[in-house]
């Protein structure tokens, strides 16, 4: 997959477990390890919003673009 | 809620037909094994010089006569195949006259579940036109048997083919009140189930083709014309029943594939 989904190294920089983020931005477990592996065909601008606002970042720290 | 009442009531329509099915089958296997229902030929014979057994599978009819003649103290055996998907029309001009009798209704019994029935004629009616015949062939002992086995073998072979059928019919709505609408085992159900259809009238077809020009050939009745050719022809409600559940089933492909985005849409 061409883009890579960094919400690890975000959650570590901001040293947030993903239990921590899961209540902060109303998103289950199993659904923010989706977005974690990677296995996430879609994401919502709502979802992406409330990440951004828990871990105090840009959409464009948590996704990146890079060429197969 | 209303419509999983709508669902297990499918599922147990299919359950009752499952067994009714199995119990078809298990009857169907054992007169295959079995062979025709040819009484004891050495039955006594006390108020009545004849009787016939009629066995019909799928529309055509396997007619057994025994006739006791007196005179010569001896036992005559005559078999019969009367494919009821041949009929012989007459026009009213040139229709044949046979004799007829009135049955009288007030004395006359019939009961459905025991199986009895009891017709009193009471009057004669002359002249009666006959506008429809289904012609009987005359089939040797040995012909007969075999006739009938393949035909019941058919039998056993449709029960076992519905059976199948309606199982995937219910592991697909089993499948739809238990574990959620667009799944991939509910899409692999109802395509089988699809496909069954849709090859059941190729199947039919063959089957007839297969059988039927081993026992009766063509024959022509004078001033009568054939109504329907031999072997039933192509049921086409069933191909279009399968075209149309084909459809579905691709749409239920789609519908998969969409939930499965959706599922994995964060």
């Amino acid at each position: 997959m061409a883009i890579i989904v960094n919400l690890d190294v975000m959650l570590a920089k901001r040293k947030m477990s993903l239990t921590e983020l899961s209540e902060k931005v109303d998103v289950t477990l199993s659904n923010l390890s989706i977005l974690k592996t990677g296995k996430a065909k879609a994401i919502r601008f709502s979802t992406l919003e409330a990440i951004c606002e828990a871990l105090d970042c840009q959409p464009g720290d948590i996704l990146e673009y890079r060429e197969e | 809620m209303k419509s999983s009442i709508v669902t297990t009531s499918l599922i147990w329509i299919c359950n009752i037909a499952l067994l009714i099915l199995l119990l078809a089958l298990f009857l169907s296997g054992w007169y295959t094994i079995r062979g025709p229902l040819i009484p004891d030929i050495d039955r006594e014979f006390t108020s009545s010089t004849s009787f016939s057994i009629t066995n019909s599978v799928a529309g055509r009819h396997f007619i057994y006569q025994f006739v006791y003649d007196a005179d010569a103290d001896q036992r005559n055996e005559y078999h019969y195949y009367v494919p009821a998907n041949q009929i012989f029309r007459f026009k009213p001009d040139d229709a044949p006259y046979v004799d007829a009798s009135v049955m009288d209704p007030d004395l006359s019994e019939s009961e459905w579940f025991g199986l009895k029935s009891l017709n009193i004629y009471a009057g004669k009616e002359k002249g009666v036109p006959l506008l429809g015949v289904i012609p009987g062939y005359n089939l040797d002992r040995e012909n007969f048997v075999k006739a009938e086995r393949l035909h019941q073998l058919f039998m056993v072979l449709s029960f076992t083919f519905l059976l199948v059928l309606f199982w995937f019919l219910r592991r697909f709505l089993t499948g739809l009140r238990k574990a959620g609408f667009f799944t991939n085992s509910n899409a692999l159900n109802l395509r089988i189930t699809s496909w069954l259809v849709f090859s059941a009238p190729f199947l039919h077809y063959l089957w007839l083709w297969f059988i039927e020009p081993a026992i009766a050939e063509q024959i022509r009745i004078e001033g009568a014309s054939l109504a329907q050719m031999p072997g039933g022809g192509f049921r086409f409600e069933l191909l279009i029943a399968g075209l149309i559940l084909i459809l579905i089933a691709k749409a239920f492909d789609q519908g998969v594939k969409l939930q499965q985005e959706q599922d994995l849409t964060i």
